[in-house]
């Protein structure tokens, strides 16, 4: 093996270790992402069935809990952002996307990345989001 | 390979238990991270997936760290401090680096001394403190591993709990990151202190961790 792979070999192994322990993921990110814009599209789309089918499903319940209605008929009244997806944050499992000036968090399942919180604005340094869906 | 274990059954016995914590460890903090997972509605995570998580790397990591530390710390106490009565310690006057004759190193080096430790210049200096040295660099890579691991996983616990991730400064400032710090140094120091003073006053028959049963609590450091 000479010098030169040998040391790529080394700085490959090296970027390994440390998204493993940094558990950063570009894949993550796309797959996040493009999870978050599906569910941002159904919104825009007024098509609240499949947004629902993008929710986890402790989101779901809990929002037809909340709503004493299922869930295509409770999120109308949320008035959720329609804004394009931003930024896309994944750490380990779990996601953070931007859509406007509100979150959307996911987070991966089985099944794929789905969206546990949505309609989420900022309260403060160190306190978590208020969301509409997911609280 | 018999001869070979025979020789190195102290290294190979702490191995073998070492791998086997490791395996428990891993089969338990799989099973309480999969029951938190389930109470907050997310994924539960196979053990490959746990095996490469942030979450594993950061429990095992802070514990690295800080058997390191503690032996550099230790390794580099017992050269300039003693305790007197303890097996652990040298005897009182003898404190600090000792004579090239007491270290045998130099001209003063033996047939089968390590060869750096018989020349002079750089290699001697080097040689002289390598174990500090090594110890050392494992502390400081744990110490780091611990750092962008435990980031990882609190940022990945922060998105679960609907809060904004943190940058790698602002982690190694908070209180996440010095708990799990300091929770395994004081339980080290703890471990190093209890030690230094119960080898004045108790026994051991048979290890060199140990003065000799008969041996007067006042006598320090292994009889030559």
């Amino acid at each position: 093996m000479s010098r030169v792979a040998g040391g790529a070999k080394l700085l490959a192994g090296s970027v390994v270790i440390a998204s493993l322990l940094a558990g950063c993921s570009p894949a993550g990110e796309a797959e996040a992402g493009a999870a978050a814009s599906r569910f941002q599209r159904s919104v825009a789309a007024a098509d609240w069935a499949s947004a629902c089918g993008l929710l986890s499903e402790r989101a779901g319940t809990d929002l037809e809990s909340a709503a004493a209605r299922p869930c295509p008929a409770a999120l109308p009244a949320l008035q959720l952002p329609t804004d394009d997806v931003g930024t896309v944050e994944v750490w380990g499992h779990n996601a953070k996307a931007m859509v406007g000036q509100e979150a959307v968090f996911l987070s991966l399942f089985s099944s794929g990345w789905r969206v546990i919180a949505a309609g989420c604005t900022p309260r403060g340094e160190d306190l978590p989001y208020q969301c509409a869906v997911g609280s | 390979m018999k001869r070979f274990v025979t020789d190195n059954g102290l290294s190979l016995f702490f191995v073998v238990i070492l791998l086997l914590a490791l395996a428990g460890q891993s089969v338990a903090g799989l099973a309480q991270l999969n029951s938190q997972q389930l109470a907050d509605g997310l994924q539960t995570l196979t053990y490959a997936q746990y095996l490469t998580s942030s979450e594993f790397a950061v429990d095992v990591a802070e514990n690295w760290q800080s058997e390191f530390l503690q032996f550099t710390l230790y390794i580099l106490a017992t050269v300039y401090l003693i305790q007197r009565g303890s097996s652990e310690s040298k005897q009182p006057g003898r404190a600090g680096l000792e004579s090239d004759e007491d270290q045998k190193v130099a001209e003063h080096a033996e047939a089968d001394s390590p060869r750096w430790a018989k020349s002079r210049g750089w290699r001697l200096s080097v040689y002289s403190k390598s174990l500090t040295l090594v110890m050392a660099a494992i502390f400081a890579l744990s110490w780091l591993a611990q750092s962008i691991a435990g980031r990882a996983a609190h940022n990945e616990q922060q998105l679960g709990q609907r809060q904004d991730p943190v940058g790698w400064v602002d982690y190694i400032t908070s209180a996440d990151f010095w708990s799990r710090t300091l929770q395994n140094w004081q339980s080290e120091f703890l471990a190093v202190a209890a030690m230094a003073v119960f080898a004045i006053y108790f026994r051991q028959r048979g290890s060199p961790e140990s003065k000799p049963v008969g041996t007067a609590h006042a006598s320090t450091g292994s009889e030559e």
